[in-house]
């Protein structure tokens, strides 16, 4: 059988869109996620009340401990008999911002635990409240240390969009499947469609490096 | 001594970290412009005292007045913490904020200084403790002396009525040590009000007033620096000052 590329540069347009959606729920659910993770993260590095430290833990513990797919599915196909009802694209990004949140909550919740101990204890001897400290003491250096590790989570959520595709949006990964179907050339389409999902996340990683190497302007 | 003189008040203090007991009933009063020494062997509760004095650490009975009022970690104790100056082994400066931002980090935070404002009492800081050509370096480019100079500066900004000292100089060369007693004689000159917790002996016979000698969690001796390090008998003193006098 001959390879035939042409059909991918014919459907470029439609790839394009797609690319597009992809990066558009990938940003979205990434900053909701990042969201999720800085409040979880910075409530469960403190000691609260243990009925809400049961809580976020359950909540970690479950989006990380079963399939995104699943939580997918859940969420647009079995919310509904509850009477929840919502459009694809809202079902997707809380979808993928509840399960990155969960991972991402963990790094963020590491990253302040690596601050060591007298950082709190200066703040606390100048005075500084709890909220003080983690905001002006804590997280600005719990960041730095999450950085590397919250790029990585950008990438893997960049490709976890493309389970998206089964709760019906046109995301890259479906039309690569549209495509498909139309013109049973499966090699040609899935090559094209890796190699799309590989040009994104190397950019990332490209650029995560970057930041790295830039650093910051301290050191400890 | 009236009320007002007696800045910190310690009343028969218990402090045990789970099952271990480790401030056994200890009493002690500071006067307003006083420096004490702390000297005892380690792990005997030195570090666990002063860290108590400024609500660092919970204790188990008794009390800690500062000017007759209770000190306890909680918002209420907030604004006299403000006034317990604190200087540690480790430094514990801000390593994201230059050496300025060190100090007017806090005043605009926790004073709620003006940035100008802030701007000038951070500077003559610096100066007092001869730092003013770092001050837009970062932290991590000092040397230790260095550091612990700014982080007394850091501690200076809160305007202290006094000031805890946890083996200032412990993690120093002796000549760098030496950087720092020098700016700590500068704080006695103006009056401060200072306990310094230090096995350096030399560096505080003459700057103190009153030594006392802790050992397994009670205060075992105290007196004048003369007394307590040439006078007493006390068996277990003289053991310690001949252990550390040998090392030096
Ligand atoms: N946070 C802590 N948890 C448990 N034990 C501690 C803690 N801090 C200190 N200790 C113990 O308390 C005792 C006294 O410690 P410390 O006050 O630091 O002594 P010093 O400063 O005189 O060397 C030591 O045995 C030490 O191991
Ligand atoms: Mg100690």
């Amino acid at each position: 059988m001959e390879l035939n590329f042409d059909l991918v540069f014919n459907n470029l347009p439609l790839f394009w869109e797609a690319t597009k959606t992809t990066i558009r729920i990938t940003v979205v659910s990434f900053i909701f996620a990042l969201l999720v993770a800085f409040t979880v993260g910075v409530l469960r590095s403190f000691r609260i009340p243990r009925i809400i430290e049961l809580f976020l833990a359950s909540y970690v513990e479950l989006f990380r401990g079963s399939p995104l797919l699943i939580q997918l599915f859940f969420i647009y196909y079995g919310l509904p008999s509850v009477g929840i009802v919502m459009d694809a694209f809202t079902a997707a990004v809380i979808g993928l911002a509840l399960n990155g949140g969960a991972y991402m909550s963990e790094v963020v919740r590491a990253s302040i635990l690596s601050v060591p101990r007298g950082q709190w204890e200066a703040a606390f001897s100048l005075g500084y409240s709890k909220l003080e400290t983690v905001c002006y003491i804590i997280l600005p250096q719990a960041v730095r240390v999450a950085i590397p590790p919250l790029m990585n989570s950008f990438s893997s959520m960049l490709k976890e969009t493309s389970l998206v595709s089964v709760i019906s949006i046109t995301e890259l990964t479906r039309t690569g499947n549209l495509i498909y179907s139309r013109t049973a050339r499966p090699f040609e389409v899935y090559m094209a469609l890796g190699l799309f999902y590989f040009v994104m996340t190397f950019s990332v990683v490209l650029l995560a490096k970057q930041i790295e190497r830039r650093g910051t302007r301290w050191t400890i | 001594m009236d009320d007002l003189t007696r800045l910190v008040e310690i009343k028969d203090v218990y402090k045990s970290y789970g099952n271990l007991p480790v401030l056994r009933g200890v009493s002690l009063t500071i006067p307003k412009g006083e420096i004490l020494g702390i000297i005892g062997p380690s792990g005997s509760g030195k570090s666990t005292l002063i860290r108590c004095i400024n609500g660092l650490e919970e204790i188990q009975s008794g009390e800690i007045l500062i000017k007759g009022q209770p000190i306890s970690n909680r918002r209420e104790s907030l604004e006299i913490r403000k006034k317990i100056g604190m200087v540690f082994q480790s430094f514990n400066l801000f390593p994201h904020y230059t050496v300025l931002e060190n100090i007017t980090n806090p005043c605009r935070v926790v004073n709620g200084m003006s940035k100008k404002r802030a701007q000038e009492v951070g500077e003559s800081l610096l100066e007092k403790v001869r730092m003013q050509n770092k001050a837009h370096q970062y932290p991590g480019s000092l040397s230790g002396g260095e550091k612990q100079r700014v982080a007394i500066a850091r501690a200076l900004a809160m305007e202290p009525e006094i000031i805890l000292f946890d083996e200032p100089t412990s993690a120093l060369d002796p000549e760098l040590a030496y950087e720092v007693f020098d700016t700590i004689k500068l704080l006695a000159e103006d009056g401060m009000t200072m306990v310094i917790v230090t096995h350096q002996i030399g560096f505080i016979k003459d700057l103190t007033h009153r030594i006392v000698f802790i050992d397994e969690g009670r205060i075992c001796c105290s007196g004048s620096p003369d007394y307590i390090l040439n006078q007493s008998e006390d068996p277990r003193l003289e053991n310690f000052l001949m252990r550390i006098r040998g090392n030096l």
